[in-house]
């Protein structure tokens, strides 16, 4: 009965990783779909390689600190499932209120909300939380401070140049490069939440040694490749719906500003995963995308979308940590 | 008066401000991004100046 809970509640958690890349694959191919440097089916397909492969090239450092906010000891597979659906539910609810909310910040208040409902406060391990909890705010500004120098840089750079076509060519290439490297960052800082709570899972289970949560690199690999397949397949079947995407709401995005919003928040992907910072990468390409449109004016952003993020920052984690908490009590009240 | 010098100068002291609760190995991140945002905010108002008198 036990091994069938953590089965499930593991296939749960994947199953939030394949929604994760179906939620943020518009961020990854908007801009190469929209100025039709790939198709569609090219971009997603893309997307989903650099999403996978992402587990060759960057650290799991990520993984280790989700998988110590709560204390390994009081882990247990309710507390998992609990948290798990107060992330989707919180997830859910804001697609449906159109509020642009990240899901990995929905897991860490799903985890820190179950694990207080289970034991109390004290479970919650601070350093990591208060890690997560100031980039909330870094990573949107580090996106804008470098999406803004690069396209005055790059700007400077080609403005002298009469052969605009040349130029245009030159960036719609590029746009392949930092797609694929903002691909590469999203499918290390994402899937690694996801292998986080399953490592913790089976470290509370007593199926895992819990030196796993404090080694580096040290998750065993089929978590690795399972969590990397379901993001890069999300990201394969999420490309599909590309309507409104993130980059046409806040601001109409060209070759040029997609090159630098996408590198942007790319850079800041890989600085989060190399020192082991869980960030929003939906945070992370809103902040680099203000950056580059605010280099025009700043009426060239659409504020109103701006703020609806900040909005959703600002409620995440304590709204998806109250329906975990409700969510575990009623757990906790089924199975007795 | 220049909104974005003023955005700017606001994410300076946001960044300045949350040194105080970011880990002190990670505490570097803060004050970059706030003289960042100040160097940015100074600029973005003499871009903003120069453009004002170029229009008299």
């Amino acid at each position: 009965m036990e091994t069938a809970a953590l089965v499930a509640v593991v296939a749960i958690a994947l199953l939030f990783d394949f929604v994760n890349g179906f939620h943020d694959a518009a961020n990854s191919i908007a801009t190469v779909v929209a100025t039709r440097v790939l198709q569609p089916w090219q971009a997603v397909i893309w997307a989903a390689f650099w999403n996978f492969i992402a587990f060759a090239v960057l650290p799991l450092k990520v993984a280790n600190e989700i998988a110590k906010i709560i204390d390994p000891d009081v882990v247990s597979i309710g507390l998992v499932f609990a948290g798990l659906l107060g992330a989707i539910f919180w997830s859910v609810l804001t697609a449906w209120l159109g509020l642009p909310s990240s899901s990995s910040h929905a897991l860490i208040g799903g985890m820190v909300g179950a694990g207080i409902a289970k034991d109390g406060a004290h479970v919650v391990n601070l350093a990591p939380l208060q890690k997560t909890a100031v980039f909330i705010v870094y990573s949107p500004l580090i996106g804008l401070f470098l999406g803004f120098v690069l396209i005055i840089g790059v700007m400077w750079l080609v403005h002298r140049r009469r052969n605009k076509r040349r130029v245009n060519r030159t960036f719609r290439s590029l746009q392949l490069v930092s797609a694929a490297a903002f691909s590469l960052g999203h499918g290390a800082n994402d899937a690694q939440k996801t292998m986080g709570i399953i490592a913790a899972l089976l470290v509370g289970a007593n199926k895992l040694d819990p030196s796993v949560l404090t080694e580096p690199d040290s998750i065993p690999l089929w978590i690795v490749l399972s969590c990397h397949v379901a993001i890069a397949l999300g990201t394969m079947f999420g490309g599909w719906r590309i309507v409104r995407t993130m980059g046409n709401k806040l601001t109409r995005l060209q070759p040029m500003g997609g090159v630098c919003a996408e590198s942007s928040a790319a850079a800041t992907l890989f600085f989060a995963s190399f020192k082991g910072i869980p960030v929003s990468t939906t945070h992370t390409i809103t902040g680099a995308i203000v950056g580059v449109g605010s280099a025009n004016r700043m009426s060239a952003v659409n504020w109103n979308v701006a703020s609806r993020v900040v909005w959703a920052w600002v409620f995440t984690i304590p709204g998806a940590a109250s329906v975990a908490m409700v969510s575990y009590w009623f757990v906790e009240t089924l199975s007795r | 008066m220049d909104r974005r010098a003023v955005f700017f100068l606001c994410s300076s002291v946001l960044c300045l401000l949350l040194t105080f609760v970011t880990p002190e190995e990670l505490r570097w991140v803060g004050y970059t991004l706030s003289v960042g945002y100040a160097l940015l905010a100074g600029a973005s108002y003499l871009d903003f100046t120069s453009r004002q008198r170029g229009n008299q």
